[in-house]
Order: C-alpha cells, then sequence, then structure tokens
C-alpha cells in the first residue's frame, strides 16, 4: 500500500508541475523567480489536494465525488491566487493576472488529468 | 489579456471534449478504487449467487472503506466483472448496479453454474472436433444452451450462416453437444448436434444431471459462512496517519521556504 500511495502522490505531483510550469511558460512567464514560485505553490497544494481526495473516497459517500473535486479545486484555486497575489503586489515581479493564472493552470491540469485518466481507460 | 482569452476557451472545448470521449470508451467499471488498482485487479465476468452470514452480504465502498453501499439478501443473482485480492488475501468483488457500485466478499458469493464450470467439470470428456451444425436446420430455430444439461438457453434462427462449433462432448443419452464460440451476439454456447430444436423437457425428462451435484456444493458452504466472524474492508489507520502526517511535514516545509523566498526577494 505504501509503493501505490507513493505513485498517486507522486505521479499526480509531477504531472501537476508539467502542466502547470508548461502552461505558464506558454502564457509567457520567463522569469525563473517566478516559475520557481509556481513549483513551490504546486509542492505546497497539490498534495493536501489528493490527500483529501483519497481520504474523501474512502470515508464520504460516492456521491459527493464530483463535489469534493470541485470544493478542493477551488480551495486550492483560491490558496494559490492568494499567494500569487501575495508575490505580485511586489513591482520587481512583474506578475500580472495572478487570479487568472491560478484559474487556468488548475483549470488545465484539471481537464489534462481527465483526459489521461480517459485514455487509460480507453487502451 | 487576449492570451488568457484564448487559453480559457480552448480550456473550455477540451472539456466539451472530454464528455462524449468518455462515453465511447471500452466498458470497464466506473470506480475510483477500481481505477487505482485496474492492473491489481484480476477480470472474472461471472455470475454469482449471494451466500453471506446472517443472510446478507454487505456492499462496501471499496476493500479499504467502512462505507456501505447496500446489503443483498442472500439467493441474489449478480455480475462480478473484476476481482481484486487486498494485503490480508481476501478476494473481493465488483458489484455494479444500476445506481450503485461497491465491493464485496467473494468468499459470500457462489459461482453460478456456467459454460467455464462445464469446461472444467468434464474437461476430459470434452473433445477438440471442429464442425458445423448441418445444412438440414437452415431456417429452423435451434436452442443455443448455456452448457449441456443446463436449462438456460437462447432461440435462434439458422438463415445463412449455419453455427459452427470447436468442440465436442457426448452426454449420458449419448448425444453430441458442440461448443460454439461465438454466434450472432451468443458466446461460448452450446448446440445439441443431434438434437438442435428439442427444448429442456424433451432432452432431459428427468431434470438437469448437474443440479444435484450443485445443491450439495451450496449446503456445505452455506454452513462454513454462517458461523466465521464477518469479512469487513480492513482499514489501514497506521498508514492513513503517516500520510496524513508525512503531507503536513511536506507543506510545512515548502510553506517555510515560500516565505524565506519572499523574504529574500
Amino acid at each position: 500500500m505504501a509503493v501505490w500511495l507513493l505513485k498517486m502522490f507522486g505521479y499526480a505531483l509531477i504531472l501537476t508541475l508539467i502542466i502547470e510550469l508548461g502552461m505558464a511558460f506558454f502564457l509567457g512567464i520567463r522569469s525563473r523567480k517566478v516559475l520557481l514560485l509556481i513549483l513551490f505553490v504546486n509542492i505546497l497544494t497539490n498534495p493536501p489536494a489528493v490527500l483529501l481526495y483519497w481520504l474523501g473516497n474512502l470515508y464520504l459517500p460516492d456521491i459527493v465525488d464530483f463535489w469534493l473535486q470541485l470544493v478542493i479545486e477551488l480551495v486550492v484555486v483560491i490558496v494559490e491566487s492568494l499567494i500569487y497575489y501575495c508575490f505580485s503586489i511586489k513591482k520587481n515581479w512583474n506578475l500580472t493576472h495572478p487570479i487568472l493564472l491560478s484559474f487556468t493552470t488548475n483549470i488545465c491540469s484539471w481537464i489534462i488529468g481527465l483526459l489521461i485518466l480517459v485514455r487509460e481507460d480507453f487502451w | 489579456m487576449k492570451r488568457w482569452l484564448s487559453i480559457l476557451i480552448t480550456v473550455f472545448c477540451c472539456m466539451l471534449f472530454v464528455l462524449p470521449v468518455q462515453a465511447d470508451i471500452i466498458w470497464e467499471p466506473d470506480d475510483y478504487f477500481y481505477n487505482q488498482h485496474a492492473s491489481s485487479c484480476t477480470y472474472v465476468n461471472r455470475m454469482f449467487t449471494t451466500n453471506g452470514p446472517d443472510g446478507i452480504v454487505i456492499v462496501y465502498k471499496n476493500p479499504e472503506s467502512p462505507q456501505k453501499v447496500t446489503q443483498l439478501k442472500n439467493g441474489i443473482k449478480t455480475y462480478i466483472s473484476y476481482t481484486y485480492s487486498d494485503a490480508d488475501g481476501i478476494i473481493w468483488g465488483i458489484y455494479e448496479d444500476s445506481d450503485k457500485i461497491g465491493w464485496l466478499p467473494m468468499d459470500y458469493m457462489e459461482l453460478v453454474y456456467d459454460s467455464i464450470s462445464f469446461h472444467e467439470d468434464y474437461a476430459d470428456e470434452i473433445v477438440t472436433e471442429s464442425g458445423e451444425l448441418k445444412n438440414q436446420y437452415k431456417n429452423k430455430e435451434i436452442y443455443l444452451w448455456k452448457y449441456p444439461g443446463s436449462e438456460e438457453f437462447n432461440i435462434i434462427k439458422v438463415e445463412d450462416f449455419m453455427p459452427s462449433y470447436n468442440s465436442v462432448y457426448l452426454d449420458e443419452e449419448n448425444r453430441c453437444w458442440g461448443n460454439i464460440n461465438y454466434y450472432f451476439g451468443f458466446r461460448d454456447v452450446w448446440i445439441c448436434i443431434d438434437q438442435p430444436t428439442d427444448d429442456f423437457n424433451t432432452l432431459y425428462p428427468s431434470g438437469s444431471p448437474q443440479k444435484n451435484t450443485m445443491q450439495k456444493d451450496n449446503d456445505i458452504k452455506s454452513e462454513s459462512t454462517s458461523t466465521a466472524k464477518r469479512i469487513v474492508p480492513k482499514q489501514n489507520t497506521a498508514m492513513v496517519i503517516l500520510t496524513v502526517i508525512l503531507v503536513l511535514a511536506v507543506m510545512l516545509t515548502t510553506a517555510g521556504l515560500l516565505l524565506k523566498f519572499k523574504r529574500n526577494e
């Protein structure tokens, strides 16, 4: 079970980092410190999100599955937005639209995660 | 701003794309535990009858969750697609209903005798031999049996293509039965080659020859399950607590690094 848990958390984090950093790069974010910030923020939010979802699946009825995902994603977006905002008020950071950054990167990682799940089921 | 808008629109289109793709995938249980442990699950694809202690079989959310999904009275026939063996070696089967999905202990499930069971029981008497049903049965309705001696059948009218078999079995009455892999949607079925149009009462006026054996096995199993302690999902609480602690540690460390990062900048 330990191996399985490590794989679950590991894959989720690596995938999220690849997608969100890739997305940020695509959006024109080239600053190393901003990319490092995005890295730290995702290491901060992704493991607890995966943990909450895993615990929800263990202890909560199936019917709340989608809503649980939604609430967790919302909390992640809010927390990340707040952190990006804290850094965006500093002039030398040049971090515009912190909320939009958080929303877009998280939606992308969620969608791509779903697509990967669908592809795995298909094959 | 335009770039953000275009990305959001693209993401929205991807969301629309996901839904129809999901509808087209090859069928597998839509279950979180199954998705996470698919590589450890075994494809079963057979029918079982419930036979749990105290007259019920409890269906749980998954083999590691105490959440009850539903409970089934004994005697209910249900289809099990996949099974999973937990850390203690207990085998759990996935139960699916129109609106419920969950896992139940396979120790409380009795296999419904089927063609696979027949193949196993009569392996020595089933001979590999290919052939086709005689043309005289063209445009006639034939019986496709679950297995020789079964009361379950489907009737099909033979039209352009005669059913072909790839193994044969001789029953107690010396009648030849052929096993058909596939015929117009019917998989792994049997035809009585000598009497393909006869019904059950004509073939077995004294009843099915397999019935008596099945009944004895069922009685023995019922006695053994009623006295044993009920099988429940075993939670690895220690692992859950350890995982929570580790995640909190990662969060605290990362939060500390972020604060340090902010101060340095």
